[in-house]
């Protein structure tokens, strides 16, 4: 068919009466003229030579209209007559369907909102991001210092653009923000606008801009908010205007508030800005990068050889997350067990499937035989499997909206409550990527457990149906028995996943830290309040003692120096006051605590861990030992460092973590004495003598009293321990969820399979059962076949969960992905369903008549 | 007794009178055909408009409404350039067959 000729055919299909009114016409003057030309004027002689003048316009209507598009109503109009006769069948297929496509759209949603849809500014694709490598082989994203930014602007030849930002924390009207200090072209390059008053210009030193989405969740849309003035580390800024919705900075993390870019170093951001360039019209990636690898080199050239860039590195930014291998290697787990819940859904519905179109081979051998093509009655089955699928990909769009909104409502409430304030998460509102996901999804559905049975119900011989046999010869046993057992496969990778990961947790959970962390609290105090801080709080009654610390226990792991001169030994350090071990209840083993007039001097004295003075003295005592530290350039710039050489130990402490849980007790720990006046430090430690969050309001009071903005945050060390396990309670639940699924699934699935076997054998049952048989045999032979494709789809799974568990091995040091316990419970479980799936058709089995089997022919 | 035409033969037969003419209305047709068959075939006349308005689909044709010479309305009917296409492949390949069954049926 030519385009041209569609377009004929569809212009016809919309102005039928004219046609019909038009051929009318013609053939009326066709009689009257042979009437006419007749020797004498015979209206009726003429229609008579007209023949049939119905069947002439019936005829002319057929040429132009679409077969197919007929035929297809008609599959339609049957199959939805089919569906309203058993509605019980078409609400599982479409329930089964809906629920698996919901939880698959819900991820997609995400990895769209992440990696597909580009940021909502000027031209995202011709947006990089930039830094350079060291010899090291390590890079960050935030290591330009301002300089760096001018030269880089002034001296590139690559970017028309160049944008700096520098990522800054506050508390702004009470409500703590993650914001951006961006340099003065950040809004008119990008292209973004204000929704309310203005955005950042150029000449901008005391402006602030909030986000949209801050401003409606944070502020409730207030507009007054705009001609406000706020403190941010202790300079007042206005308050300019509100950016427009759907920008929320370039980089991962949603940005709430924007401030200049000055040349004022404030205490948070000592020089560490991120860079992003818009390449120029016609500048390859590739060109840029070695353009800029020439910078690069040309401005560390002064530095430590260490420090010397060796490349440039070019990331494009015009996602929020950028697609590499990397990223989907991340993402793959996730993925294939969303994709594996669908595929057995789809296993399940093709049984179903399958079992009707079997129940239906009378009608299928009927039509074969009076002549209907089998492509015609493939069409007509897959007609309607897409008749299912499409309410299945609406029931799935909203399943999809529900669990991304239950999802995050549920993720904020589990949250330890102290850190929900750092998690922003992106829009997630379907757009046309979404939808058409959740279409080619559904359509793959439709194929995947429409097609393989629509091919085998009308593979049909004739000679039977002639015969009027119409199941003796047709046996699907292998497409159906492949089936449960993928499914059962699939179940039981999912439940050892989720066995693993909760045990995992578990064990995480349950580990000693070593730290008493009841009661107290981390409080980030801006620098120049620190001191005022100290007093106030140490003067208060609740507070039984305080501490300052360099790095805070069990946010990540501590610093390193290098020790002793030995290349590769790094060891973890900290800056910490004496009171820092009676806060946290760490016993001084050996040796003693720091004295005030060390702890204040910050002397060259160190504590070190039991597992330190082990590994660098072993049989030997360390107390008296010298601890020798290589002077290194300094790579954090405001990472607190030793200012002395040597160090002389003076005690040993209890190991503790103080990194992260699954990287278990600190193989190294050195402990540096720094005091309540020290400067670098970056948080005070509190141990309050009664109830945690009272104590966090009185805080709050106390500090806000000194300045608006000197509490930055206070966290409760509880909640900081709680985050550290939040994310295997997350990754257990959706596993738990899916693999919960997987076994209800597949439990449908066996039973449908078993009932399915078990009508068909009645016959064998009943003879068997008239030859002596017991119903324990007879119970026997239906759950022997049970048995044999579980095993099978279990012995898969286990076999594949080995498999995956070498890969994730090394990746999850924290989770033994090999836990026998979570393996033989996963494989126990499936098993047990099994039999219940199959009980049921057992009974039936049982209870067969002989008598009235036999007599059935 | 006239015969009938076979249906493809009917479609080469519209293209060929059309051919010849510049423009005509069914009954026209219809007339043609016979006489340019010599009254030996004859188009049942009711089959002609399914015929022609097959053809209308396919393009081979187009048809617009007009005046007949005593004032009638009528929908002529002329050849597109695809019509003549096809015609001229219809003809070569009626030759072809001809000419075959003509060797075939040849006295020795």
């Amino acid at each position: 068919m030519t385009l041209g000729e569609i377009w004929r055919r569809l212009r016809f299909l919309f102005q039928r009466d004219r046609f019909e009114r038009e051929l009318e016409e013609e053939i009326q003057l066709h009689i009257q003229l042979r009437a006419e030309e007749l020797s004498e004027p015979n209206l009726h002689a003429a229609r008579r030579k007209f023949g049939n003048r119905q069947l002439a316009m019936d005829s002319s209507r057929d040429e132009w209209s679409f077969q197919w598009l007929e035929s297809l109503l008609q599959d339609i109009a049957y199959a939805a007559r089919g569906f309203l006769r058993t509605p019980a069948f078409a609400g599982m297929v479409i329930g089964t369907i809906g629920v698996a496509l919901g939880l698959n759209t819900t991820l997609f949603t995400i990895f769209n909102a992440y990696v597909l849809r580009p940021l909502q500014v000027r031209d995202p694709y011709s947006l990089y991001r930039v830094t350079w490598t060291r010899k090291s082989g390590r890079y960050s994203f935030n290591s330009f210092t301002r300089q760096q930014v001018e030269d880089l602007r002034r001296r590139n030849t690559v970017f028309s653009e160049v944008f700096a930002v520098g990522y800054t924390v506050a508390r702004i009207e009470g409500q703590f923000l993650l914001g951006e200090e961006a340099s003065g072209n950040y809004f008119s390059g990008l292209g973004v606008e204000a929704a309310l008053g203005r955005t950042l210009v150029p000449d901008d030193t005391s402006a602030l801009v909030i986000s949209h989405t801050a401003w409606i969740e944070k502020f409730g849309s207030d507009p007054s908010l705009v001609g406000k003035t706020v403190s941010v580390h202790g300079r007042s800024y206005e308050i300019v205007g509100i950016a427009r919705q759907g920008f929320a900075g370039l980089g991962e993390v949603q940005r709430d508030f924007w401030i200049p870019l000055t040349r004022f170093e404030t205490p948070l951001d000592p020089s560490r800005l991120q860079v992003f360039g818009r390449l120029k019209p016609g500048v390859m990636p590739q060109q840029a990068k070695s353009a800029l690898s020439v910078w690069a080199q040309r401005e560390t050239a002064d530095l430590p050889e260490k420090l010397r860039a060796i490349g440039a590195i070019l990331q494009s930014n015009a996602t929020t997350v950028r697609l590499t291998p990397e990223v989907l290697v991340a993402f793959s787990p996730i993925i294939a067990a969303f994709v594996l819940v669908l595929l057995i859904a789809c296993a399940n519905v093709a049984n179903m499937m399958l079992a009707r179109a079997i129940s239906r081979q009378r009608e299928i051998g009927i039509r074969l035989s009076l002549g209907a093509g089998r492509s015609r009655l493939v069409r007509q089955l897959l007609t309607e499997s897409v008749l299912l699928a499409l309410p299945a990909a609406a029931a799935g769009f909203v399943i999809a909206q529900a669990t991304i909104h239950y999802g995050q409502v549920i993720m904020f409430a589990t949250m330890p409550l102290e850190f929900t304030k750092f998690i922003r998460i992106l829009p997630l509102t379907p757009d046309a990527r979404v939808f058409l996901f959740i279409l080619a999804a559904a359509a793959v559905a439709t194929l995947a457990f429409g097609l393989a049975p629509a091919l085998q119900a009308t593979r049909l011989d004739l000679m039977y149906v002639a015969r009027g046999d119409f199941s003796a010869e047709y046996r699907p046993g292998r497409l159906r028995s492949g089936l449960v057992v993928s499914q059962v496969t699939v179940c039981v990778v999912l439940l050892i996943c989720a066995g693993v990961l909760l045990r995992g947790g578990h064990r995480v959970e349950e580990s000693d830290v070593g730290l008493d962390i009841r009661n107290v609290i981390d409080v980030r105090v801006g620098n120049p309040h620190q001191l005022q801080a100290v007093q106030r709080l140490s003067a208060q009654p609740w507070v039984e003692s305080l501490a300052v610390t360099s790095r805070t226990p069990l946010y990540g792991p501590l610093r390193t120096i290098s020790i002793n001169g030995v290349p590769g030994a790094r060891g973890g350090y900290n800056f910490v006051s004496p009171e820092y071990f009676s806060i946290f209840r760490i016993p001084i083993q050996r040796g003693r605590n720091f004295t005030q007039e060390e702890a204040n001097a910050e002397a060259a004295v160190a504590i070190v861990s039991g597992a330190t003075a082990r590994r660098f003295w072993p049989n030997q005592d360390a107390i008296g030992q010298s601890i020798r530290i290589t002077q290194e350039p300094v790579t954090e710039p405001y990472a607190k460092v030793p200012k002395f050489r040597d160090a002389r130990v003076i005690g040993i402490a209890r190991d503790v973590i103080s990194g992260f849980i699954g990287d278990g007790k600190d193989d190294t720990c050195v402990y540096f004495p720094t005091g309540l006046r020290g400067a670098g430090n970056d948080s005070l430690l509190i141990r309050v003598k009664s109830d945690a969050s009272m104590a966090r309001r009185a805080l709050e009071t106390i500090l806000t009293g000194i300045a608006p903005d000197a509490l930055q945050q206070a966290n409760p060390m509880e909640q900081v321990l709680a985050v550290q396990f939040w994310p295997f309670r997350v990754a257990f639940w959706i596993s738990g969820v899916l693999a919960g699924l997987a076994l209800a699934l597949t439990v449908s699935g066996i039973y449908g399979v078993m009932s399915y076997l078990v009508g068909q054998r009645t016959k064998e049952v009943g003879i068997r059962m008239a030859l002596g048989a017991t119903t324990g045999a007879v119970i026997q032979i239906v759950l022997s076949q049970a048995m044999k494709l579980s095993l099978c789809g279990v012995g898969i799974g286990v076999a594949l969960a080995l498999g995956v568990s070498r890969i994730f091995a090394s990746q999850l040091v924290m989770i033994n992905t090999f836990d026998d316990l979570a393996y033989i419970a996963g494989v126990i479980l499936v098993m047990m369903s099994a039999v219940a799936a199959s009980y049921f058709p057992c009974r039936r089995a049982a209870r067969v008549d002989p008598a009235s089997t036999l007599r059935c022919d | 007794m006239l015969e009938n035409i076979p249906p493809g033969a009917l479609d080469m037969l519209i293209l060929r009178t059309l051919a010849r003419k510049e423009r005509l209305h069914g009954f026209e047709i219809a007339n043609a055909i016979q006489e340019l068959s010599e009254n030996v075939l004859k188009v049942e006349e009711g089959s002609l408009y399914p015929a022609l308005q097959r053809m209308l689909v396919k393009g081979w044709i187009s048809g617009e409404w007009s005046k007949t010479s005593d004032n009638r309305r009528a929908r002529y009917y002329h050849l597109t350039g695809a019509g003549r296409r096809r015609l001229q492949r219809e003809l070569e390949q009626y030759e072809r067959v001809t000419r075959a069954i003509a060797q075939i049926l040849k006295p020795a």
